[in-house]
């Protein structure tokens, strides 16, 4: 496995499209940071890495099977777990970078414009490690969906539509947990009421698992878990303490994300 | 004998179409194998199984003395190299950086070699043209540069000649005659340009429908194609008794059929065998190439 993980590293640096993405990170990073609200940022580069690792991952791999050098790594006795792991492990490398490419950015940033950032080292390396499993978990599927399809304009489609579902679905789920228990009618006589979207204990169980199972819902987690603007508020109000939940959910679902992807790459007749 | 690779009735089916229909086959070590067939005969999913892009239905294949369905197959595939189809290349990659690619990918400690891979094959020269300014004659010599990284002791080649200009088809059959006599790697060829087959080829195997109709070697295939007379005669004691009197090499068919491979006065042969009170019912000037050898196996007059 390791000698096609550095032929394909190798190949990687030859990639135009690669470092068109590092730049556009690096950018993005740039432009829409808005200190000191770093968590923000967090879900904002999530979606930018999830659709970048959508693009780069689809027309890397496609371009195996539309070039046919697949066949080279078949017929000299690698297996296809093997090559599919490489490319797994290549493609959460190269998402790791644009991840750290993004943070690198926005800590020179702020060593050179003296910003300040609300959270401790700690919560920030928490956040960190979040991001990594949620990074790892959406190369998962980027790398499953490309290894089925054979064209990587059809992956490209495939990935970028489940992608925005998943972002929508996970915006969505954040905004329903993030109803108020009561809300304030009229504002001169100070009177609250029951919220009638406020879900029972039950129904907000399951929306936080939702949110957690989804990766653009641990991103949309990540980007604003503790702090609301007015203060202190808490979205995981059954779930306490997700973050050991988003590393466990993210690990188990890679897993097997990348298990079906094995057992169904196995079965596929290459051209 | 010694035997690269071997298949036993291997069958492979894609939802209606039968590929492969119990085919069973024999590669001896050294050779170089002509696999004929018409266009949808099965020969490039043959290959593709022999590489592991496919699995076969049922049946076996052995290579190397491996079979398929054993862990060591991988083992066995390092020691060949293959283009099955078109090129497998990198566009945006010069010559040499598709063939540190295939370095990498084999695992193999320096890049030494690379140089005398790519004069081997006639790209010694293209420095930094990436590939997708090659010619079509460049880009399949390109491929078999690739299949010839790490050595390989068995080179599966499909239709290597298709869409070359008359140079590049040269250039390719010069190329893949060096390999033989030069490293003694055998090679597997499947092509429908029998012209072109039958000037490398030291073995056949004719398919057709995803069956083997017939293997022979050169001499054999020689033998059945040589320049001759057929004849039909009421006994062929009496004409083989004439014909070994004057010397002339033949062969005795059946009782009433022979060949005679050799120029003969006719008149002369017919005056003697009225003499012997043996009848002649016809002759016939015998003269078969590939082509028509393959023709009168598959039953057909003409490509599909």
């Amino acid at each position: 496995m390791s000698r096609i993980f550095f032929a394909e590293l190798r190949r990687l640096f030859h990639f135009r499209l690669y470092y068109i993405e590092c730049a556009a990170v690096v950018l993005f990073s740039v432009l829409y940071f808005n200190p000191p609200v770093i968590d923000s940022f967090l879900f904002y580069i999530m979606i930018v890495i999830g659709a970048f690792s959508a693009i780069c991952v689809s027309q890397f791999i496609g371009m195996e099977y539309s070039c046919g050098t697949i066949r080279n790594k078949l017929a000299t006795g690698h297996t296809r777990m093997e090559i599919y792991l490489a490319q797994l492990i290549l493609h959460i490398f190269a998402a790791v970078i644009l991840f750290h490419l993004s943070v690198w950015t926005i800590i020179i940033a702020g060593a050179i414009f003296n910003w300040t950032y609300y959270f401790s080292v700690q919560t920030l390396f928490a956040y960190y490690l979040a991001c990594i499993c949620t990074i790892i978990f959406i190369t998962a599927i980027s790398v499953f969906v490309s290894m089925q399809s054979s064209s990587n304009l059809s992956s490209l489609v495939i990935l970028l539509v489940l992608y925005i579902g998943l972002s929508m679905m996970g915006t969505n789920f954040h905004s329903a947990l993030r109803e108020q228990e009561m809300s304030m009618t009229d504002t001169s006589q100070v009177e609250n009421s029951l919220d009638e979207h406020y879900m029972d204990a039950r129904t907000r169980m399951g929306f936080e698992y939702l949110l957690l199972i989804n990766p653009y819902g641990q991103a949309t987690y990540e980007s604003m878990p503790i702090f609301e603007s007015h203060g202190e508020y808490l979205p995981m109000q059954i779930l306490k303490n997700p973050f050991p939940k988003i590393f466990l959910f993210s690990a188990v679902e890679s897993i097997g994300i990348t298990a079906a992807g094995i057992l169904s790459f196995r079965k596929k007749a290459i051209k | 004998m010694d035997y690269v690779l071997t298949t036993n009735c291997l069958d492979k089916r894609y939802r209606n179409f039968q590929a492969l229909n119990g085919l069973t086959m024999h590669i001896p070590k050294g050779a170089i194998y002509g696999f004929v067939g018409k266009n949808g005969a099965g020969k490039t999913t043959l290959l593709r199984l022999v590489c592991g892009l496919q699995e076969p239905t049922s049946g076996s294949f052995t290579l190397y003395g491996i079979r398929n369905d054993e862990r060591d197959i991988v083992k066995a595939r390092r020691r060949i190299g293959a283009v099955v189809e078109t090129p497998s290349i990198y566009p945006d990659m010069t010559a040499e950086d598709n063939l540190k690619q295939q370095y990498l990918v084999l695992g193999l400690p320096s890049f030494e070699g690379l140089r005398d891979i790519l004069k081997l094959v006639g790209l010694g020269e293209t420095g930094k043209k990436k590939v997708k300014n090659f010619s079509l004659g460049m880009r399949q010599r390109l491929g078999i540069a690739i299949a010839l990284v790490g050595d390989p002791d068995f080179l599966i080649l499909d239709e290597p000649v298709n869409g070359l200009d008359p140079q590049g088809i040269v250039e390719v059959r010069e190329l893949i005659l060096r390999l033989n006599r030069e490293r003694q790697i055998t090679v597997l060829i499947s092509s429908h340009i029998l012209d072109e087959l039958a000037k490398i080829a030291t073995h056949y195997g004719f398919i057709d429908s995803g069956r083997i109709l017939k293997e022979v070697s050169k001499a054999e295939l020689e033998a059945a194609c040589r320049k001759c007379i057929h004849a039909e005669v009421t006994d062929t004691k009496v004409l083989a008794h004439i014909l070994h009197t004057a010397n002339v090499d033949h062969k005795i068919l059946s009782a009433t059929s022979a060949e005679i491979y050799a120029k003969v006065n006719i008149s002369k042969l017919a005056a003697e065998l009225a003499k012997e009170n043996c009848e002649i019912f016809s002759m016939q000037e015998k003269d078969e190439d590939l082509e028509s050898y393959f023709f009168s196996l598959v039953g057909g007059s003409s490509y599909e």
